[in-house]
Formats: structure tokens, C-alpha cells, sequence
């Protein structure tokens, strides 16, 4: 197989793998076990399925080496575009990870509060649940901020993919496009989390352009006779 | 206009417009909200101006997404006089950023107390409040902390600047120095909090290369008959 097109099936088969871990800690999990705005059955459902929560922490930071793995096989994909933007899409990848890595300590904090073993008893059980339950509100509030990278990396993934020439340039708007859904949901976030569900709706479409690459770099590859001499 | 100098004018204009919006963000609207040592009054002000600590918290966000962009027009205009130490700057900026971004969590934490609905209501109100100025003052130390990394990244980029041969040695030098001015100021922040402010007072001449080194590029942008024959 031509190098390139290999590249972009690997970079495809990671996006992939991040598609099949993300949902189950950001979606799956949370909506089996948090029950918002009520702390003691939220402690309940966590204790009684503690291994499964401690789980999705497992997997999101798992979810966040996939995401590093996947900026660097698009930065090998299309370094040669322009070797600038792509070094600022893996920047951009790179703190994302690093604010996700630390976000999982919320959820940890969480953990420890509900189980309170030991020296946290001279804590009530419901202080304990609503201080573990501020936790968890922090943990997606941290979400919320690394929304804001979830989309910026994509402007510089979608710039490449548009000049690339050996990927379709109505992939590369769309990513472009998607940045600005994600800084866009993550703003709603902050001023008006109660239409936060409402947004990510709508706004799927727009979303969906991850999707569209990641599909496309698995099953077609790169278009090879469009390759820039440099690449071959 | 010779595209290195652009491109030294675009990164002055970054680096320049980061200094009102760290102003605004970083201090002006944490001094109109935030009562040094009193939380009750603290609670009453953010949550009257909720919206706009919020916006405070967005444009904090925002600020360092321009620190990322900042690093990378400098490494552009600079990674020719030598990629390692370029690299290594933005590497610096890099964490830097991820740090910022981390440290707003703290100031989220402390408008959900503040606010402190729903399952928060086990927790008294002075309690509350007292655990949520508890978090103002992490946020702050975070900031703190962060100033290891203002330092940290202003060493390989004096060294480019000194270096360099298009821009002027004594600004390379004054960078250097605000570097170790940085430094100095995080470290008596950790160390001695209680002279902060008389150290932050002295050390504010040093510190003011950067703006001398931004106003340069801006305005001067570089000395194109010393460009390196590849750069041009």
C-alpha cells in the first residue's frame, strides 16, 4: 500500500477506537449512575457499581492517550501540507489531554467522598455525598472547558485537510465548521447550561463532520494520484 | 510588505493585544468582585454580576487560547535561527496554557457553591461561601504557580531573539532578565506570599521587556537585510 494512504488508514483505525471509548465515560456511564441534583441516590448508584464508574475514569484517561496517538498520526498524514498548522493541531491535542488527565481527578474526588473510609467520618454521610456531588458537577464543568479544544484542534485539522489535495475539501469546511460547534456548545455551557442538551441537538450535524473524516480516512484512504511531489 | 516582517508585525499585534485582556480578566474584574478575606460579601458581589464572572472565566479561557497562537507566530518567525530552542519555547506555552486552563476550574467551583442550589443545601450558607472563597484563592495560586511558566519560556526566547541577528541584542537580554524576574516573583509568591506585592513592585521594570519586545516587533517588525538567506 502507498505510505500515505497507510498513514490516513491508521489514522483513520485510531479515530476509530475513539469513537467505540469515548461514549461509554461521557455518555454511558454518567447517565446510568448520576442522578442530577440528588446526591444520595447518585452515592448509592456509585457504590453499588463502583467498578464500572472507576471504569469510565479508566477510560477516559485511556480516551485521552487515543486522542494524543490520533494527533500524532494526522500530524504524520499532513505535515507536509503545512508543517506550522499541523505542529499548532497537535499543540492544540496535547492540551486538551493534559486538562482531561487532570479533569479525572474530580471524578476520583468523587469516589473518595462517597466511600468516605476513615479519617473523612467527621464528616456527616450527607455532607460527604453533597461535597462528592460537587465533584462530579466539577468534572463536567472540566468537560466543558476542554470543549473549547475538542473544537479549536479541528480548525487547523480541517485547514490541512482542505489544502491537502488528497483529501476532499468539503471534509475540510466541515471540520472547520465543527471547531466552531464545539467552542460554540462550550460557551452555552458556561452561560446557559440549562439549554446545554437543546444545543448539543441542534448542533449535531455540525458534529457529525468528525465523523465524515474518520470515516473516510478508514475506507478510502487518500485519493494517491492527487499527492503533492513532496509527499509521494 | 516583506513576508517576515508581516509575520513579525502579526506576532507583535498577538503578543501586545494578550496584555489588555490578561489586565481585564486576570485582574481588573477578580479586584471589582472578589473582597480579599470576606466571603460573605465575595457571595453577594459575584452572585449580583454573575454573568459577569462568567465572562471573566471565558475570557481568561480565550486569553490563553491567544497565549497558544502567540507561541506559535513567534516559533514561525523564529524556528529558523534554531528549531530545538523554538520548540522548546513552545513547549513551555504549551503547558503553560494547560495549566490556565486547569485553573479556571477553581473559579467554576466557586460560582457553583456561591450559587450552592439543590443538592448543596445540606451545606450552611457560611459554610458555603467559605468553601467557595477557599476555591478563589486556589484559582489564584494556580496563577501563581503559572508564573514559573511566564518566566520559563521567555529564557529560549531571548536566546532566539539575542541570537537571531534581526532583532535587537539588548531586547534578547531584557527578556532573559524578565524571564528570571518571573521566576523570582513565583517563587516569593510560594515562599514569602507576604511581600508579593512590594517584589511585584520592584521587579515591574524587568518584567516590562516583554511589552518593549512586543511594541519592537509591532512597530519595527525585523531588520530584513540581516534575515538568514533561507528565511527570506
Amino acid at each position: 500500500m502507498n505510505p500515505t494512504k497507510k498513514a490516513a488508514r491508521i489514522a483513520g483505525a485510531i479515530y476509530l477506537s475513539m469513537v467505540f471509548t469515548a461514549p461509554f465515560s461521557l455518555i454511558y456511564v454518567p447517565s446510568k449512575l448520576i442522578v442530577r441534583g440528588n446526591a444520595a441516590a447518585t452515592a448509592d448508584n456509585i457504590l453499588a457499581h463502583e467498578t464500572m464508574f472507576r471504569l469510565s475514569i479508566f477510560g477516559d484517561l485511556i480516551g485521552q492517550v487515543i486522542f494524543i496517538c490520533l494527533g500524532i498520526a494526522l500530524y504524520r498524514l499532513l505535515s507536509n501540507v503545512n508543517k506550522i498548522w499541523a505542529a499548532l493541531m497537535v499543540a492544540f491535542v496535547l492540551v486538551s489531554a493534559a486538562v482531561g488527565f487532570l479533569n479525572t481527578l474530580n471524578d476520583i474526588g468523587a469516589a473518595i467522598l462517597f466511600r468516605g473510609g476513615e479519617f473523612l467520618t467527621v464528616f456527616d454521610k450527607p455532607q460527604r455525598d453533597a461535597l462528592a456531588m460537587f465533584f462530579v458537577r466539577l468534572h463536567g464543568q472540566g468537560i466543558s472547558i476542554d470543549e473549547i479544544f475538542w473544537g479549536l484542534w479541528l480548525f487547523p485539522f480541517g485547514l490541512l485537510v482542505f489544502r491537502s489535495g488528497f483529501l476532499p475539501r468539503w471534509i475540510g469546511i466541515w471540520l472547520m465548521i465543527n471547531c466552531f460547534g464545539y467552542v460554540f456548545l462550550s460557551v452555552i455551557g458556561f452561560f446557559f447550561p440549562a439549554y446545554s442538551d437543546k444545543a448539543f441537538l441542534y448542533l449535531q450535524p455540525v458534529l457529525f463532520g468528525e465523523l465524515a473524516i474518520m470515516l473516510y480516512l478508514l475506507i478510502r484512504g487518500a485519493n494517491v494520484k492527487a499527492f503533492p511531489a513532496e509527499a509521494v | 510588505m516583506h513576508p517576515t516582517v508581516k509575520a513579525a508585525r502579526i506576532a507583535g499585534a498577538v503578543y501586545l493585544s494578550t496584555l489588555p485582556i490578561a489586565v481585564y480578566f486576570w485582574s481588573y474584574i477578580p479586584g471589582k468582585l472578589i473582597v480579599r478575606g470576606n466571603a460573605t460579601a465575595t457571595a453577594q458581589s459575584i452572585l449580583d454580576h454573575e454573568t459577569l464572572f462568567r465572562f471573566s472565566i471565558l475570557g481568561d479561557l480565550f486569553a490563553y487560547v491567544i497565549v497558544i497562537c502567540m507561541g506559535f507566530l513567534l516559533y514561525r518567525l523564529l524556528r529558523e535561527v534554531e528549531g530545538t530552542w523554538a520548540f522548546l519555547m513552545v513547549g513551555f506555552v504549551l503547558l503553560s496554557a494547560a495549566v490556565g486552563f486547569f485553573g479556571a476550574l477553581p473559579n467554576i467551583a466557586a460560582v457553583i457553591l456561591f450559587r450552592g442550589n439543590d443538592f448543596l443545601a445540606v451545606l450552611d450558607k457560611p459554610q458555603r461561601d467559605a468553601l467557595a472563597m477557599f476555591f478563589l484563592r486556589l484559582h489564584g495560586q494556580a496563577a501563581l504557580i503559572n508564573e514559573i511558566f511566564s518566566g520559563l519560556w521567555l529564557f529560549p526566547l531571548g536566546l532566539l531573539v539575542f541570537r537571531s541577528g534581526f532583532l535587537p541584542r539588548f531586547l534578547g537580554v531584557w527578556l532573559i532578565v524578565a524571564g528570571f524576574g518571573w521566576l523570582v516573583l513565583s517563587v516569593i509568591a510560594l515562599v514569602f506570599p507576604a511581600h508579593y506585592d512590594t517584589a511585584f513592585s520592584i521587579i515591574q521594570p524587568v518584567v516590562l521587556g516583554e511589552m518593549a519586545f512586543a511594541l519592537w516587533l509591532l512597530i519595527r517588525g525585523v531588520n530584513v537585510k540581516a534575515l538568514p538567506a533561507r528565511a527570506v
